[in-house]
């Protein structure tokens, strides 16, 4: 398991989990945004069989998928 | 459903009584003559002590389906509404209309009161869980919001007749003098109560600090008040006071501020000028900085309107402003300066911006500074609910604020956290763009474009100007495209002008 990002406000909180692919997000903005975040994730992710947790604060698109891309390098081992 | 003068289809008629679409302000002339209250007598003897709250509830006859109403100046520190509304729960009393000022927080435990019969509806601001469980559909009729001066309005005009009136006293004698000045859970002023204590057919004070008539000095008088209920504790006055209310440390709210003081300092800044204060982050940062300007410039204002705080206090007592009017104190300070200062005058509410009256404070004010959930590209301003469609907040004085200013600036981010502030369309309309003269964001300021003399004002100023519709394409860049709240046709609340006109509506939220 590897894990990116904080849960302060606007920030997001990432978990990579071995196992089948699989997608949750939770998120206070889910009634405005959470379509978007899960097209983010979809497509950052896209191909990644793994269970991918996101916990969203508030967190603009380009922080989103920059927690989401540290998340898959610690994942793959690229270092920290 | 007619469509009013802010593009909004609004019902002519809620909870079985007629009301106009919103005209456009001062559009909707008043009709009729004032409404009054049950002629009474006073009880025999030299005190109207009564010891317990079912007791009283039994002496006023309350009965079921009645209208009593509450004051929110113990704020998210009250006590009072909660103990009253469960003694006329186990008492079996039903279908009551609760009119208070503005319920918070505190207030949660009267949300399974929606459902089991004891409270109909509510008329009044529902600040958190109650706005929420509202919106979900919890109460059984419709909501009704006004500002604190459309409140003053409905009662005077008998739109809204008010069976008891429970009124919260920080300080009362035996006889029914009142002040909020004094007593461990002192709250400043009493202004809130008073158009209640006037109208309504029954009036009730409950106060834990009971003292030898005559208490003094006097914000509510004995005349009007009928019995008096001593209790242990009506507050807590951690949540009656905000502490130490802090000046925002955030370098994006701290340039709002700035920009919004060099707008003033442009358009309205001279010797005599008066404003608005309020006790958000912003609005304490105005005042700040609009005080060091003002010192460093020689300008004395002639007066503050408030919202007092500690930073308009200082103001006073250094001679920055004649005159502060205060219809709600935010911390120990402007207590403290209300009871010691003469310059430091409690307004009764019906002198803060009632249009129907021959003219309220408000109209007297040269500069009005305002927050917003969010602002659309015509102006129109939501206080109301967030951008999932969530009744979360009350109007509070924003319609009569920005209606009277000589110059109303609402200071917002242009977003929060992920959501856009500047939008196409706000979710609610509480205050329509024809009184909005300038919004103000970190990125720069947008002028509303019928006040020419603004702009002129503006030009060659370091402030960024934009078009407002710039302002928002910006946000959106920034925060993406929201989705728009999954709402159902259900009207679960209507927001009314000041006037007493229809401006928007709420709809039920989905889970």
């Amino acid at each position: 398991m590897v894990e990116a990002g904080t849960s302060e406000k606007g920030d997001m909180r990432v978990i990579i989990e071995e196992g089948p692919r699989e997608i949750v997000v939770k998120s206070k903005l889910e009634r405005i945004y959470g379509e978007a975040i899960r097209r983010t994730v979809e497509e950052v992710t896209a191909g990644l069989e793994a269970k991918i947790t996101v916990e969203d604060l508030g967190a603009l698109d380009w922080v989103i998928r920059a927690r989401l891309e540290a998340a898959l390098r610690k994942f793959r081992g690229e270092g920290e | 459903m007619p469509i009013n003068a802010v593009g909004r289809e609004v019902p002519t008629e809620i909870n079985g009584q007629r009301f106009k679409p919103f005209a456009g302000d001062g559009k909707t002339p008043p009709e009729g003559r004032r409404a009054g209250s049950l002629i009474r007598m006073a009880p025999e003897g030299r005190s109207k002590v009564v010891n317990s709250l079912e007791e009283v509830i039994r002496k006023v006859g309350l009965e079921d389906g009645m209208t009593i109403s509450f004051h929110h100046h113990l704020r998210n520190g009250d006590f009072v509404v909660n103990m009253v509304m469960e003694t006329i729960r186990k008492m079996g009393i039903k279908d009551i209309r609760v009119f208070p000022t503005a319920l918070f927080p505190v207030h949660e435990p009267l949300v399974p009161m929606l459902s089991d019969g004891t409270i109909r509806r509510i008329e009044g601001s529902m600040n958190g869980p109650l706005g929420e469980a509202t919106s979900y559909g919890a109460m059984r009729e419709t909501a009704v919001l006004r500002s604190h001066s459309g409140r003053v309005r409905a009662v005077e005009s008998g739109e809204v007749h008010i069976d008891v009136a429970f009124i919260a006293a920080p300080t009362a004698d035996p006889y029914g003098n009142l002040n909020g000045v004094d007593g461990p859970s002192a709250c400043g002023p009493l202004a809130y109560a008073m158009v209640d204590a006037y109208h309504a057919d029954h009036t009730v004070a409950i106060t834990d600090h009971l003292v030898p008539y005559p208490a003094h000095p006097i914000s509510i008088f004995q005349h009007q008040i009928d019995y008096v209920v001593p209790v242990d504790k009506i507050g807590d006055p951690r949540g009656i006071m905000s502490g130490t209310l802090r000046i925002t440390t955030s370098p994006s709210r701290l340039k709002i501020a700035r920009y919004a003081v060099e707008v003033i300092e442009r358009v309205a800044l001279r010797d005599g000028f008066s404003f608005q204060a309020g006790a958000g982050g912003i609005s304490l940062a105005v005042t700040k900085f609009l005080g060091d300007l003002m010192r460093k410039k020689g300008i004395r204002a002639s007066f503050i309107n408030g919202g007092v705080t500690k930073y308009v206090v200082e103001m006073l007592h250094e001679g920055l402003v004649d005159v502060v009017f205060d219809g709600q104190a935010f911390d120990l300070d402007a207590v403290k300066s209300l009871k010691e200062d003469r310059n430091h005058i409690e307004t009764p509410l019906a002198m803060y911006g009632n249009p129907y009256s021959s003219g309220g404070i408000v109209n007297m004010l040269d500069v009005g500074v305002l927050g917003a959930t969010e602002v659309d590209i015509d102006f129109n301003v939501n206080v109301n609910t967030h951008s999932d469609g969530l009744l979360l907040h009350g109007i509070g004085g924003h319609q009569e604020v920005a209606a009277g200013s000589a110059l109303t600036i609402v200071t917002v981010p242009l977003y929060r956290y992920r959501v856009p502030v500047i939008r196409e369309r706000v979710t609610t309309v509480t205050t329509p763009g024809e009184v909005v003269d300038v919004v103000v964001t970190e990125h720069g300021i947008a002028i509303n474009p019928k006040r020419d003399d603004i702009i002129e004002a503006m030009r060659g100023s370091k402030v960024p100007v934009y078009d407002i519709q710039d302002l928002q394409k910006k946000a959106e860049r920034i925060c993406g495209k929201p989705q728009e709240p999954k709402t159902t046709d259900d009207i679960v609340a209507a927001i009314l002008w000041r006037d007493g006109t229809v401006i928007d509506v709420v709809y039920k939220v989905k889970k």
